[in-house]
């Protein structure tokens, strides 16, 4: 199969568009978030868009052939929130990892199902916690979260999108550089301890 | 790959930087392609995209929002208009991936790689011996 | 914070932060700082250097930045594994590190140990960590000289030829150092120390040194030094003169001498008895400024509202103003001053305007009322295109336009595109004028209209500045946007057009009017093109302009290499201007000394000239303007075709010129700068280069603008470009007879300099024999010019400071000055292929001489 460095040498690909507004059109209800897994989960899921590629891969898969099939050269995998800080939120930071080795797979299936030349960007979303800004106008000094933490978490999602199969990881929607910066770090250093070849 | 978020037209990220400083500071990663995404439709992104892509040495991305949200927080922006402008991008040699970010669907998707299917990408900067 | 703030306030460019002290906890406290420091975007603006002697401060600094960050330092003082590790630690964070000059053994002292050391460093940084050169520097030591030990008096000069040769060795790395350790014995004297680490940067800039660690608000100019005091620091520096401490022991005897002086003027004061209208209009129309607060203050409390003043007997005043200049009775030179005058008297009522606005919104307010204040005058948006940094005619008609009464939004040099349409857009501006002096500007200007057209916007565009014609705007401008281009000559013309353009009833008929001019221009243009013939490139190379070169005996330059020549005598400069260019600067042509007894506006001249060579002497005096220049010769060779080959120190440098193509009469030669040297079929001939510049002048510049003086910053910048091209002169001259010394008994006048009576030609990459600005990277690399004498290029290679100028020196009797002409196809290709560049590029610089 061609690389996507050979890709990006003869053409301009296309990446695809909003996982968000796709999953709205299937007007999904709590228990559809919930699946059988997480039926008796103890706080509300409507909205961790992430879960679903554990609990309806097939609509998670559906979408991306859709993408696949109106052009798309690449296609993010539905892990914007899946890091453990993001998944707080739903106090589901335990399966962080998992969302990322499901949704990577989701991706992969979608193109294999099509059987068309396509790469998977595992997408690293900014987080809802900032390195560079401080929550409280009050202390400009005062971070909600550190930078070892951020990496962390990051290196966590990264393991997880590359176990699942991602071709390229895509740091995206960066508010706050430094967040970014802890992912790259993250990055690195994951690539740099394991045999894995960077693909940054 | 990276991609940064230009939030309003002063042209700089949320935490202050300029396009120059954000794409020092992560030029680092040695990224395959670094783009902007999210926040602007591709009417606000064009400028900043222009000057990014004239900075960066590296392949340039760009999937911006389908347009701005209206009053009810849709996006309302159809996929020839979304396509019709990243199609002016492409001619003028800005980028080398394009797509969509927050409401843009696979019809908008399929325009867009209908308009660039004819453009060239953007060639990466080769960097010359000086002097 | 206050200290960061204020150093970012004294123009320091990194801030270096270091938390090492015993009492504190120096994660904790770099932390915490840093985290202050992002919070506040005046701070946070400019890099960030991480400085510890602790990696794991350094490490929690490197957590909190989000931009580049510099961390001062690592060394290999404890081995190369934890340098290697601490290398890549600093590497995953994006950061560029200061290497210390610092091994297993110590720290290196000699310049020997500094260059091994550092270039270990190098090969472990590149070769196993993958650091980027360009984000090492390196930091060689700066350690104290003058302590009585004889052993330290040679540190200064071990720092500075270290400098050199890792340079040398690792060009893309960057050396850096801790300056005020140099001066470490001369504690408590700050004076001392000011004028040594000025006279050591001196010395280690020019030896390639990047950066180094200083109080931003403590460093005396160099040339400020007096000259005893400078004399000693550069013995102690240099290690001159320093047997047994001599020079040590006479920069601490030093003790200093400081003087003073004042002036008086008497002057006309009848005018004063008048009422306040006119004694206002006096001050307008005279250009007076020394009583305008006290009257417009009169006036104020005298007229029932500020602005009335201003609509009242201020406006009376311009419009006499404006009658006198429309009338041709009164000259620019003294329109600008009564622009500065009306400044002057604005200022001084503003914030009272301001105080009344406020109060009518706070009653509108209190009210409950809609507030609804209408914009006043015309606004115009004025800048100078993006690449260049000229900007003397953009300010006048500026004023010009100001003193007619609109409303000037001037966004100044280097203003990229989408700046000036946003501001535009937003500032709602009536016209949009743009300027611009070197060839590359016209593309700028181009692709301004062309984004116009795209954004669909209504408002005119002026064009003006000296590359601009009404041709180039009528054939490539003009057609990219279709609500009004208009080419504007001079800054007199800028008001008829523009009040042509705001006229509703005149608008359309005018810009009718001008369109069809255009379309002529264009057909004109068309037909003209049809008409020239080019012959083709390699039957020009046949055609080429003989020497007798078998009777010719080349002269060997007396300078070797580079000569570099700061600070020149600012007199011996003033002997060379050449007056005639710098009255067409202000609107009046005619041959000098012709002008100032001229019919219509030699009284004018005259005082205009006075006051020029009033602000002349002042600038000698007070050595407002540092004149530095650098030259140098090399052998040089041609190919009977367009490649002139120099020999250089560090190998060939080619030259690539273009040939004349237009077909001439039987036997005329076609022209290239190329046919000037010795073919290397013949022999071995020579040729030269240089560059000059005037720096100083920005200084007084903006003291001027930041007072309302238009009339004499417009002035001191028009000087500015006097004197460097009466520098060029007389370097060339000097050249001539002595540094090349070719021509060594040549006797001739100003006047003979100024019609070009020399032997030898000096023509400049960008101008009409060698219209390619490219050339000039050469020119810049040959005689290190941006190093020597601190001239840089913009992206579309223009000099900055504006008043600089370089270019070749030709040596033979027969060469003289041409113009290129217009190139063919043909020799583009050939030109392209042998600079190594694409067509497109090739064409993008040389587009205003593309047939």
């Amino acid at each position: 199969m061609q690389t996507i460095q050979q890709a990006l040498k003869e053409r301009i690909l296309i990446i695809d568009g909003a996982m968000g507004t796709m999953i709205q059109r299937h007007k999904l209800q709590e228990a559809d978030y919930r699946g059988q897994r997480f039926k008796n989960w103890h706080k509300d899921v409507k909205g961790n868009n992430d879960l679903l590629s554990i609990t309806q891969p097939d609509i998670i898969i559906g979408i991306h052939k859709e993408y696949l099939k109106a052009g798309a050269d690449i296609i993010e995998t539905n892990t914007f929130s899946s890091t453990s800080i993001a998944q707080a939120d739903y106090d589901m930071q335990e399966f962080a990892y998992e969302m990322n080795v499901a949704s990577a797979k989701c991706a992969k299936e979608a193109i294999k199902q099509l059987g068309k030349t396509a790469w998977v960007a595992g997408a690293i979303g900014p987080l809802n916690k900032t390195l560079s800004l401080s929550p409280d106008v009050n202390n400009p000094g005062f971070r909600a979260v550190t930078f070892d933490e951020v990496a962390a978490a990051y290196t966590e999602q990264i393991k997880g999108l590359v176990d699942g199969g991602v071709d390229v990881l895509l740091i995206e929607t960066i508010f706050d550089t430094l967040n970014a910066k802890a992912a790259i770090y993250a990055a690195k250093n994951f690539f740099r301890k394991t045999i894995y070849l960077s693909c940054l | 790959m990276i991609s940064g978020t230009i939030t309003d037209a002063s042209g700089r990220t949320l935490s202050g930087q300029t396009l120059e400083a954000f794409y020092t500071s992560v030029a680092h990663a040695n990224p395959l392609s670094v783009g902007l995404n999210c926040a602007l439709g591709a009417t606000e992104m064009r400028p900043h995209i222009e000057e990014l892509s004239q900075i960066a040495g590296c392949y340039t991305s760009a999937y911006p929002n389908a347009g701005l949200p209206n009053a009810f927080g849709e996006y309302d922006e159809q996929p020839h208009q979304t396509a019709h402008i990243i199609e002016e991008w492409a001619k003028e040699g800005f980028v080398n991936i394009v797509g969509g970010c927050c409401g843009t669907t696979p019809d908008h998707i399929k325009h867009i790689a209908e308009e660039v299917k004819k453009c060239k990408p953007k060639e990466l900067p080769v960097v010359e011996e000086a002097y | 914070m206050s200290v960061a703030r204020q150093q970012v306030e004294n123009g320091a460019q990194v801030i270096d932060v270091n938390m090492d002290d015993a009492l504190l906890d120096g994660v904790q406290a770099m932390t915490t700082f840093l985290n202050l420091v992002q919070a506040e975007p005046d701070i946070a603006k400019i890099p960030i250097m991480i400085d510890s002697s602790k990696f794991e401060i350094i490490e929690a600094g490197l957590k909190c930045v989000q931009g580049k960050c510099i961390v001062n330092s690592i060394s290999m003082k404890e081995g190369e594994a934890k340098f290697i590790e601490q290398a890549f630690i600093c590497k995953s964070y994006g950061a560029a590190v200061i290497v210390m000059a610092f091994d297993e053994k110590g720290q290196a002292d000699t310049k020997q140990r500094k260059v091994e050391i550092c270039h270990r460093a190098y090969k472990i940084l590149t070769g196993q960590v993958g650091y980027a050169p360009q984000d090492i520097i390196f930091d060689p030591n700066i350690f104290a000289v003058a302590t009585g030990l004889e052993e330290h008096n040679n540190y200064g000069v071990d720092f500075i030829e270290a400098t050199k040769e890792i340079k040398a060795l690792m060009p893309l790395t960057k050396v850096s150092g801790g300056v005020s350790n140099l001066s470490f014995s001369f504690r408590g004297n700050d004076h001392v120390r000011e004028a040594m680490h000025s006279a050591f940067l001196y010395y280690a800039i020019k030896a390639g040194m990047d950066m180094g660690i200083v109080n931003a608000g403590q460093l005396v100019i160099y040339d400020d030094i007096e000259s005893k005091l400078k004399q000693l620091c550069e013995d102690v520096i240099l290690n001159r003169n320093n047997d047994n401490n001599e020079a040590t022991e006479a920069l601490i005897s030093f003790a200093e001498t400081v003087k003073a002086k004042g002036k008086e003027i008497v002057k006309d004061e009848k005018w004063r008895a008048e009422s306040v209208e006119k004694r206002l209009a006096h001050s307008l129309v005279n250009g007076i400024t020394d009583y305008i607060d006290a009257d417009t203050e009169e006036a104020r409390q005298k007229y029932p509202q500020p602005l009335d003043v201003i609509e009242g007997p201020l406006m009376d005043g311009m419009n006499i103003v404006g009658d006198l200049f429309g009338a041709g009775k009164m000259f620019l030179p003294q329109v600008v001053k009564s622009a500065r005058v009306m400044k002057k008297a604005v200022a001084v009522l503003t914030p009272f305007i301001e105080q009344e606005k406020e109060d009518r919104k706070q009653a509108h307010l209190a009210a409950g009322t809609k507030n609804e204040e209408i914009a006043g005058a015309a606004k115009i948006l004025l800048a100078t295109v993006k690449g260049d940094v000229h900007d003397i005619g953009k300010n006048i008609v500026g004023v010009v336009l100001g003193c007619n009464g609109y409303d000037i939004i001037d966004l100044g040099v280097m203003v990229h595109t989408d700046k000036i349409l946003d501001t535009a857009q937003k500032e709602n501006v009536d016209v949009i004028g743009l300027s611009g002096l070197i060839t590359p500007s016209l593309d700028e200007m181009v692709h301004v209209a062309h984004e116009m057209k795209r954004r669909g916007m209504k408002q005119p565009l002026l064009i003006g500045g000296a590359t601009t014609s009404r041709m180039h705007t009528a054939v490539k401008i003009a057609p990219q946007y279709d609500n009004g281009v208009i080419h504007v000559l001079d800054a007199s013309r800028s008001v008829t057009v523009v009040s042509n353009l705001l006229n509703k009833e005149q608008r359309s008929s005018f810009l009718k009017e001008v369109n069809k001019e255009y379309d002529d221009l264009r057909e004109q243009f068309l037909n003209k093109r049809g008409s020239k013939i080019l012959i083709p490139y390699k039957e020009a190379v046949v055609m080429k302009e003989y020497f007798d070169w078998n009777n010719y005996q080349p002269t060997k330059p007396a300078v070797e290499g580079i000569k570099v020549l700061k600070s020149f005598d600012l007199a011996t400069i003033a002997e060379f201007i050449d007056w005639g260019p710098f009255f067409i600067g202000w609107e009046m042509p005619g041959r000098f000394p012709e002008v100032l007894t001229d019919e219509v506006f030699g009284a004018e001249a005259t005082k205009l000239y006075n006051d020029a060579q009033k602000l002349v002497q002042q600038i000698i005096a007070e050595k407002w303007f540092t004149a530095d220049g650098v030259i140098g010769f090399w052998q040089a060779s041609s190919n009977n075709a367009d490649t002139i080959t120099l020999k250089t120190q560090n190998g060939n440098v080619q030259l690539e010129s273009l040939r004349q193509q237009l077909k001439k009469a039987v036997g005329q030669p076609s022209y290239s700068l190329a046919d000037f040297v010795m073919p290397n079929d013949i022999g071995e001939d020579y040729m030269g280069a240089f560059a000059v510049t005037i720096h100083g002048a920005k200084k007084h510049i903006d003291k001027f603008a930041a007072e309302f003086d238009e009339y004499n910053k417009i002035l001191v910048q028009i000087l500015a470009d006097r004197f460097v091209e009466a520098f060029a002169e007389c370097l060339h001259q000097k050249t001539r007879k002595e540094y090349w010394g070719y021509d060594k008994n040549e006797t001739l006048t100003n006047e003979q300099l100024i019609h070009e009576e020399y032997k030898g030609v000096r023509p400049a990459p960008g101008y009409p024999a060698c219209p390619d600005h490219t050339e000039k990277l050469k020119l810049f690399s040959l005689l290190n010019v941006t190093e020597n004498i601190g001239i840089d290029l913009t992206e579309s290679l223009a000099m900055n400071p504006p008043a600089s100028v370089c270019g070749w020196y030709f040596a033979h009797p027969k060469s003289h000055y041409f113009g290129i002409g217009k190139i063919d196809k043909d020799q583009l290709q050939d030109y392209a292929k042998r600079k190594g560049m694409s067509i497109e590029e090739a064409t993008k610089w040389l587009r205003p001489v593309i047939e």
